[in-house]
């Protein structure tokens, strides 16, 4: 089945185009991440999905229904995970996850056992008592995955959950989707996190400026741009490299600066490496180490776009 | 169904767990009776300019029974003096028994008494009401005597020797009651006005905090949402309404009650004024500190020129034009008419003006909620 599907979709904040013509088709079971850096449409397509704002173009299927034709049942079962921290401060985490499983219905014993389930789930079931006013950041993100599960729904969506969170909160949230994925759920989730949406989902779309502009399984993204060399030269200082100059080298398509390593995407069938270790002995920047490297979603991002993810 | 329920519990439940907002319910009632008191320990006495035009027997009694109550500081005056005495503020007011004004009554076919006054309602009516009340009496004797004039004299020497100055205790706390009643119900009107701004207030809150937008994505409308707030907020409004009204029966005993459930009315009405405009005021809120500061900035000078704080008359012509577009004058107008004796059919005109200032604060509050798309606001 095909939970979510997307033709066509266009939505303007009047002047600005936020979404710029979108198909998307996102199969059953599956954990599909949408990457893109700040400002791709990323929040703006969820939101859309969820049936919160309304489209100028195109047309959208929820589990196979047309989004205006049942909103309640496809409301009803979406979970919702928002980018920014959706919880009452001053109610307890018991009654956060409470009361929002029921206002899908879920009641008496069934609701008391989902909520406890749910923030076992986020390991928060010891602190269900406490107010959130005084929970950490990782925490609050944590019982705002809780509040989106506890109804079990069909197809959850996370819009990045993992935003400013300590390294472990962030792993317990990436198991949390893994083991959803397994019970079931199917996931829709969105980072400017390469190594996130590597690390867990089956499939992904790369957004830029509105626009889906790759779309695949993470090893087909990659060999879309395994025409491409990527070198990294450490050197001492990058003081004085001008990236300007280093694109105008025959065969560069992309060059990022990272400390004092400089990372150059060339074509592959272009062999340009001497003129580039010439740029810099020009300079009279000594390398202090050269290695090329397998091509990630950065470099697919990169290539792309000619942009870094995030700025 | 359901989910109203779960969401007017729910912001119940924000509301209560926030210490200022159970604070300010308490000082809501904990004022309200502070002004009560306040009425009622005020023993001042007023000095009252007398021109006596008729010098009948019945007039000069008159006189001397509002001397008798500790009330009045009687001061004869010429009628020529009048207007300077009244305006230097040398009495509070001035009352002119007319010419035959005693004959007039036995005949049952009484002159108007005049009563001149600049400082308004809290002083005339004291004195209305306690004239009012002897005259009621000596009319009855009137009627009684059939015109007679033997049979008048005869009961009317009965009807002084009697010993009424319990009637007379009875009418000055009843005057009493119903200044301190009046001055207490317009702080409760204020304080109303303030606790339903908190309330609907919650909205902007929730939309602050995003749960307003978690909310959305549930199956719940947003027209389900703003009418639980709504619901919330009368239920509220209710609650202080029927304390602070019970109390008032409890403390003034029967000079309440008899035109409780009138006042009840008066002040459902103007609840449901102050939370439709409390609801617009949000509705053009971008903040919840921008609508707690709009608020405080409409209420304390509408309750002003509405006749909260004095009364009406007291203000210049302008203001008082003015203060026809005050929902406050017309829920103290009402409060006024029904404390001195006026019944339903005397106060539903102001209960009529109070539900179309409702429907109007309501209609442009549904109007701007609406033009705003979906979620654009918030998202
Ligand atoms: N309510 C809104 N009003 C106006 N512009 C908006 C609104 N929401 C989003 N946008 C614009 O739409 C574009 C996409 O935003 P968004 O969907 O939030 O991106 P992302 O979630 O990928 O960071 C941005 O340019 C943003 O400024
Ligand atoms: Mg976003």
């Amino acid at each position: 089945m095909k939970i979510v599907k997307i033709e066509g979709l266009t939505k303007r904040f009047g002047d600005i185009i936020a979404l710029d013509n979108i198909n998307l088709e996102i199969e059953e079971g599956e954990i599909y991440g949408l990457l893109g850096p700040n400002g791709a449409g990323k929040t703006t397509a969820i939101n859309i999905i969820c049936g919160l704002l309304n489209i100028d173009k195109g047309k959208i299927y929820v589990f196979e229904k047309e989004i205006r034709e049942d909103p309640d049942f496809i409301k009803r079962n979406i979970g919702i995970v928002p980018q920014d921290i959706a919880i009452y401060g001053d109610l307890s985490a018991y009654e956060n996850v409470c009361f929002f499983a029921s206002l899908y219905g879920l009641k008496g014993k069934e609701l008391k056992e989902s909520v406890e389930m749910a923030l076992e789930f986020v390991g928060l079931i010891d602190k269900a008592k406490e107010m959130p006013n005084r929970f950490s950041g990782g925490m609050k993100r944590r019982l705002n995955v809780a509040c989106a599960i506890a109804h079990k729904p069909k197809l959850i969506i996370m819009d990045e959950p993992t935003v400013g969170i300590d390294p472990q909160s962030r792993n317990h949230i990436l198991e949390s989707v893994k083991k959803l994925n397994k019970m079931g759920s199917t996931i829709i989730y969105t980072s400017h996190y390469m190594e996130e949406v590597e690390a867990i989902c089956t499939k992904i779309s790369i957004m830029d400026h509105g626009k889906i502009i790759a779309e695949g399984t993470k090893e087909e993204l990659i060999s879309m741009v395994t025409d491409t060399n990527t070198t990294f030269i450490t050197v001492g200082s990058v003081v004085g490299i001008d990236e300007e100059k280093l694109k105008e080298i025959t065969g560069v398509k992309a060059v990022e600066i990272n400390e004092n390593v400089v990372k150059i995407i060339s074509s592959r069938d272009v062999c340009n490496l001497d003129k580039i270790i010439q740029y810099f002995t020009s300079k009279d920047i000594p390398i202090k180490n050269i290695k090329s490297e397998i091509p990630d979603l950065e470099t697919v991002f990169l290539t792309l776009t000619g942009r870094k993810l995030r700025d | 169904m359901g989910n109203l329920a779960l969401l007017i519990n729910n912001t119940l439940k924000l509301f209560i767990r926030k210490k200022s907002n159970v604070f300010l319910l308490l000082m809501t009632i904990a004022v309200s009776l502070i002004f009560l008191f306040l009425g009622f320990a005020d023993n001042s006495q007023l000095k009252i300019g007398i021109v006596n035009k008729d010098n009948s027997e019945i007039s000069k009694d008159l006189i001397k029974s509002l001397q008798k109550t500790d009330k009045f500081k009687i001061i004869f005056l010429d009628e020529k003096e009048i207007i300077e005495k009244v305006s230097r503020g040398n009495v509070d007011s001035a009352v002119i028994i007319p010419y035959g004004f005693g004959e007039g009554l036995i005949k049952n076919d009484i002159e108007k008494i005049e009563i001149i006054s600049i400082k308004g309602e809290d002083v005339t009516i004291l004195l209305k009401n306690y004239l009012n009340q002897e005259i009621a009496n000596l009319l009855g004797l009137a009627f009684a005597s059939e015109g007679n004039r033997e049979i008048f004299n005869n009961m009317y020497e009965a009807y002084k020797n009697y010993p009424f100055n319990l009637k007379t205790e009875l009418v000055k706390d009843e005057t009493k009651s119903i200044l301190a009643t009046r001055r207490s119900l317009g702080f409760f009107i204020m304080f109303l006005m303030v606790n339903t701004t908190s309330i609907a207030n919650l909205i902007l809150q929730e939309k602050r905090d995003k749960t307003f937008y978690r909310v959305l994505a549930s199956p719940v409308k947003p027209k389900t949402y703003l009418l639980s707030n709504f619901l919330l907020n009368v239920f509220v409004a209710l609650l202080q309404i029927v304390i602070i009204l019970l109390l008032l029966a409890l403390l003034l005993g029967l000079n309440l009650n008899k035109s409780l459930f009138e006042i009840f009315l008066v002040l459902v009405s103007f609840a449901i004024v102050s939370i439709s405009l409390s609801m617009m005021i949000i509705s053009f809120s971008p903040s919840t500190n921008y609508a707690s500061n709009l608020t405080t900035l409409i209420v304390t000078p509408t309750c002003m020129i509405g006749g909260v704080f004095w009364p009406v008359n007291m203000m210049p012509k302008l203001l008082q034009k003015l203060s026809d577009f005050m929902p406050q004058k017309w829920a103290i107008d009402a409060i006024d008419k029904l404390q001195t004796g006026s019944g339903f059919s005397d106060i539903y005109i102001n209960i009529a003006t109070l539900l179309a200032f409702a429907g109007v604060f309501m209609l442009i509050a549904i109007y701007k909620i609406n033009r705003s798309e979906k979620m654009s606001d918030f998202v």
